[in-house]
């Protein structure tokens, strides 16, 4: 495995040392790496701040060292994740939502997005307003016609 | 990989932004949908009313996942909520915007109330040029499904994943195939021969992934072909459930022959009395071979197997041949049974003169009986490059041990089976190994010694004692078993136990 060092640089101008095996996760970095001259500092992210990039490289740390055959690392992986998660705020969820979109990292969107379906799930049309703060931008007509118009899902 | 609308991301930097507000409605429609595909369709349609934002989000959906067993928010009966499903379907398949591809549809249990609805479903998917295609019937007998011929011939079709089905012959066009399947999964569906099965596979080159796994075949005799120059993993399951007719197990007879020079994955679960020919796996990396003979349950015989001679010959072959063209493998995975009849027929295991040069992690479906042990570590000193064993024991042949183990607390070692490894002979690899359940006998302690002692690189031991261990008895034996394990001098000066 290269033990190459790749620095990235977030919005803010805050270094992140990785090795390459960990930062090429990323499709968005790894073609970076490839086609475009680092600058003197490293990678320019110019669009993820620090306080998410911290996350993102430690999610992508994390998976790197996974092996596929090890039952007992697989556990424990999946036992990282679901603490990862956990310690997320709303509003840090959704920008690693879109950090895992942008440096095009399927594991951390999927993981992500299962979050936020999981929470989601069984809920009440109220209670997903509540816990997301939707605005209900609907007239009382309106939404009563809406309702009307996919009847069957609500039945 | 979902593509965000460059707008909504690069105009503020991604965890920059002030908290609050309504993050959920402010992801690009793409996220949004990637989110619904975790869950069932049918709450895409609910969200509608949540906002205006939501309202038509559900018609572009690219990921339609209706699952029968999806507790709606109402209680309802169970036949209402069959219903519920199918009107869903029909719902989302007529009324959303037709000119937004599908990616994924997936029908997990359909009842028999609506299988003439499938055809209907899958074909207006296919006219959505989907990707992916998941349908699995409720599971009891097998289900005359008329598959339309639109189906076998999409080129948008990446994924095919089919199960409880009969596929009839007349309805697979040969000649035309799908030309860019690569996964193919095919579960507990019918047909009628060989001929069929094989023609199917061989008319899809772009194959990958393909997985049979009880795929009933009405003759019982006959010659399989699994040609795919593509194909990197294949699974081929063909144990059937108790609930099958062993009288006709028995009396099938398959030739598998597979032609696939690129596979990297191997898995196999099967009957002995079915020959396999693999031809050369110059780049295969790992195997799982699980192989039972169809008279017996599968772990019952273990110690008191009395097989006949003509059996045990045939086991022996079956399995002698599968090892000889896996033995290239880095990773290799073995079922139960193995140990035992390989040990107990004439063929002694030094003749079988069988190396796995690059042998990495082994796993091990065993018990721990003496001749169990023996294979082991026949196993370990023909494998020079391996790092890891795994040991599983499974929960019913535990039940059968003790009965039988001499209890380590209680044996008189003096007496105990020496086991038949030159003194030369090292593990230089060896980093891990990991045993479950655990009980503190003789067989599991000679067997630790010995990698204790020719391990020189062991880093860890990881050893789960039997779970259902409570009596203060056992608790006394293990104790026992620990404290003796600790004594035991080591090759290698950086171990750790530990028990978990």
């Amino acid at each position: 495995m290269s033990t190459k060092k790749i620095t990235l640089l977030s919005s803010d101008r805050e270094q992140f040392i990785v090795d390459e095996a960990v930062a090429i996760q990323s499709q968005t970095i790894k073609n970076l790496i490839e086609d475009t001259v680092p600058d003197e500092d490293g990678i320019p992210l110019p669009v993820v701040h620090s306080r998410i990039l911290a996350k993102v490289t430690e999610y992508l740390t994390k998976h790197a060292n996974y092996k596929p055959h090890n039952d007992a690392a697989k556990e424990e992986l999946k036992n990282w994740d679901v603490k990862f998660l956990g310690k997320l705020d709303n509003n840090t969820l959704f920008d690693l939502i879109l950090a895992a979109n942008y440096l095009d990292i399927k594991g951390l969107l999927d993981l992500t997005c299962q979050a936020v379906a999981d929470l989601m799930k069984g809920m009440s049309v109220e209670e997903v307003r509540k816990l997301f703060n939707i605005e209900n931008d609907f007239t009382p007509e309106e939404e009563e016609a809406v309702r009307k118009e996919n009847q069957w899902a609500f039945d | 990989m979902v593509k965000a609308k460059k707008a909504k991301v690069s105009n503020t930097h991604i965890g920059s932004i002030p908290n609050g507000g309504d993050r959920l409605s402010d992801l690009p429609d793409s996220i949004l949908h990637y989110i619904f595909s975790f869950i069932d369709a049918r709450f895409a349609v609910q969200a509608s009313v949540l906002s205006s934002r939501w309202k038509h989000l559900w018609k572009s959906l690219p990921y339609l996942n209706i699952d029968w067993n999806t507790k709606p928010l109402n209680k309802i009966t169970a036949k209402q909520r069959r219903q519920f499903a199918a009107d869903s379907a029909d719902w989302l398949i007529t009324r959303r915007d037709r000119k937004c591809d599908i990616q994924s549809f997936r029908l997990q249990s359909v009842p028999k109330s609506h299988f003439h609805h499938i055809s209907l479903w899958v074909l207006t998917a296919i006219g959505c040029n989907v990707r992916v295609l998941d349908v699995e019937l409720v599971r009891r007998k097998y289900r005359i499904i008329k598959l339309s011929v639109g189906m076998f011939s999409s080129r948008f079709l990446t994924t095919l994943k089919l199960s409880t089905l009969h596929i009839c012959p007349s309805r697979l066009p040969a000649s035309k195939g799908l030309s860019n399947l690569k996964v193919l999964h095919l579960e507990y569906v019918y047909v009628e021969d060989v001929k069929t099965i094989t023609e199917f596979i061989s008319s899809n080159i772009a194959l990958e992934y393909l997985v049979l796994h009880n795929v009933n075949i009405s003759s019982p005799e006959g010659h399989i072909v699994i040609n795919a120059p593509k194909l990197e993993s294949l699974v081929l399951n063909f144990v059937h459930s108790k609930q099958d007719d062993f009288e006709r197990l028995r009396s099938e007879k398959y030739r598998i022959e597979v032609c696939a020079p690129n596979l990297r994955i191997f898995g196999c679960n099967s009957y002995s009395s079915r020959e396999y020919s693999l031809g050369e796996l110059c780049f295969l990396d790992s195997a799982s071979l699980f192989m039972t003979i169809a008279e017996f349950d599968n772990y019952k015989p273990f110690r008191d197997l009395d097989l006949p001679e003509d059996k045990k010959r045939e086991y022996v072959k079956r399995i002698t041949g599968l090892l000889e063209a896996v033995r290239g493998v880095r990773s290799l995975t073995l079922g139960p049974l193995f140990p035992v009849v390989i040990f107990e027929s004439a063929l002694a295991l030094g003749s079988l003169s069988l190396q796995f040069h690059n042998l990495k992690y082994l796993k091990l479906e065993t018990w721990l009986s003496r001749d169990c042990v023996l294979v082991i570590m026949h196993l370990m000193s023909v494998s020079p490059q391996l790092e890891t064993v795994s040991l599983k024991i499974t929960e019913s042949m535990n039940a059968r041990r003790h009965e039988t183990d001499e209890m380590l607390a209680s044996a008189n070692m003096g007496e105990c089976f020496e086991l038949g490894l030159s003194e030369e002979c090292m593990f230089h690899h060896l980093k891990v190994l990991e045993i479950n359940s655990v009980i503190g006998c003789v067989n599991e302690f000679k067997l630790l010694q010995m990698v204790l002692r020719k391990a020189i690189v062991l880093e860890k031991i990881l050893i789960q004692t039997y779970k259902a261990t409570s009596k203060s008895e056992r608790k006394k034996e293990l104790k026992c078993f620990r404290k003796m394990l600790l004594k035991i001098p080591r090759a290698s000066s950086n171990v750790v136990i530990s028990f978990l």
